[in-house]
């Protein structure tokens, strides 16, 4: 998929800077060959296996350290990003809820006109609102979309931008109003 | 087109929840002719095929993203004047910049309510005198 592809190539820097930590990572893990060549002649081979154990222990420590700026920069990111998705989806658990109360109280108030003199205009009302009530909390599942943006943020942020989509959302900060668009379209269209 | 509700949509969203919702969205304002497109590629490839009077799409996409999608309408004889409304949570002055030079002719900031589906596809309507 693209998705794959746009991702690895927008996110340039984070996916070499993860390559180079993956090689590292890799160098560190293939070391044993030149031990087993030391182990055929232990006299000679103690100064280059003191030498390889050297540059072991810098390879770790430089692992070690990128280990280290990743936990240290990025769980503030991802912890940002999942507190936005949880209030997205906080309002829009309340919005829902909300809008369906609303909804139930027109049935009732609906139900009560049949039970009494009854008239046309009155229910036709009471289903209107209805109506609107129930568009409401389908717009209101629109966190999804968002949130699902938000979390691929949060995932890019964690794996190194390896698989996921290029700017899965905009940066909150930068991010201009409804009015502002329209003020900003209206000057650039006219 | 005296009839606006006659118009066939197209609606790009690589969320499924997202085209679901504009879908009805418009189905309540009367249109009903609607159909979906997960990406640009999806979309132009049923653009080209015909029979499109709108475009509503989305800017973050796999394949091939909304803009991208706006400007090969645009280059394609054919289809350039069909009139594209964004919907994305895409909401900085560049973007903005862009789709307005790419030949956007709304754009609408995720989230949104019902009501500014409706007021930017009526100034659309107005503008194209529909």
């Amino acid at each position: 998929m693209s998705v794959v592809k746009r991702g690895v190539k927008a996110a340039a820097k984070p996916a070499a800077k993860s390559a180079t930590r993956l090689s590292t990572t890799r160098a560190v893990a293939a070391k044993p060959a030149p031990r087993r060549a030391a182990a055929k002649k232990p006299g000679q081979g103690t100064g280059r296996v003191l030498s390889e154990l050297k540059s072991l222990a810098k390879e770790l420590n430089k692992a070690a350290k990128g280990l280290g700026k990743t936990s240290g920069g990025n769980p503030k990111e991802v912890s940002a990003i999942l507190g936005n998705v949880e209030r997205m989806t906080a309002e829009a658990a309340d919005k829902s809820l909300l809008e369906a109360e609303n909804a139930k109280q027109l049935v009732a108030t609906a139900r009560d006109t049949l039970g009494k003199e009854w008239s046309r205009k009155d229910l036709d009302l009471a289903l209107r609102g209805i109506g609107e009530h129930l568009t409401n909390i389908m717009v209101a599942q629109e966190f999804q979309d968002l949130a699902g943006q938000a979390l691929r943020r949060a995932m890019k942020a964690l794996v190194g931008a390896v698989i996921v989509v290029d700017g899965g959302g905009a940066a909150e900060g930068q991010r201009l109003s409804q009015k502002e668009v329209d003020v900003l379209l209206k000057g650039l269209m006219a | 087109m005296a009839d606006k509700t006659a118009l066939k949509f197209l609606v790009v969203d690589d969320f499924p929840t997202m085209r679901r919702i504009v879908r009805n969205l418009l189905k309540e304002l009367g249109f009903v002719k609607v159909d979906e497109a997960e990406d640009g590629v999806i979309a132009l490839a049923k653009l080209k095929a015909g029979g499109f009077d709108f475009v509503v799409s989305d800017w973050n996409m796999p394949n091939m993203d909304g803009l991208q999608l706006l400007k090969a309408v645009r280059a394609d004889p054919a289809l350039k004047h069909l009139p594209v409304l964004m919907i994305t949570a895409e909401a900085k002055k560049e973007n903005i910049i862009a789709a307005a030079q790419a030949g956007a002719h709304g754009y609408i900031v995720k989230p949104f309510t019902a009501a500014t589906l409706s007021d930017k596809l009526e100034k659309i309507f107005e503008k194209l005198g529909v």
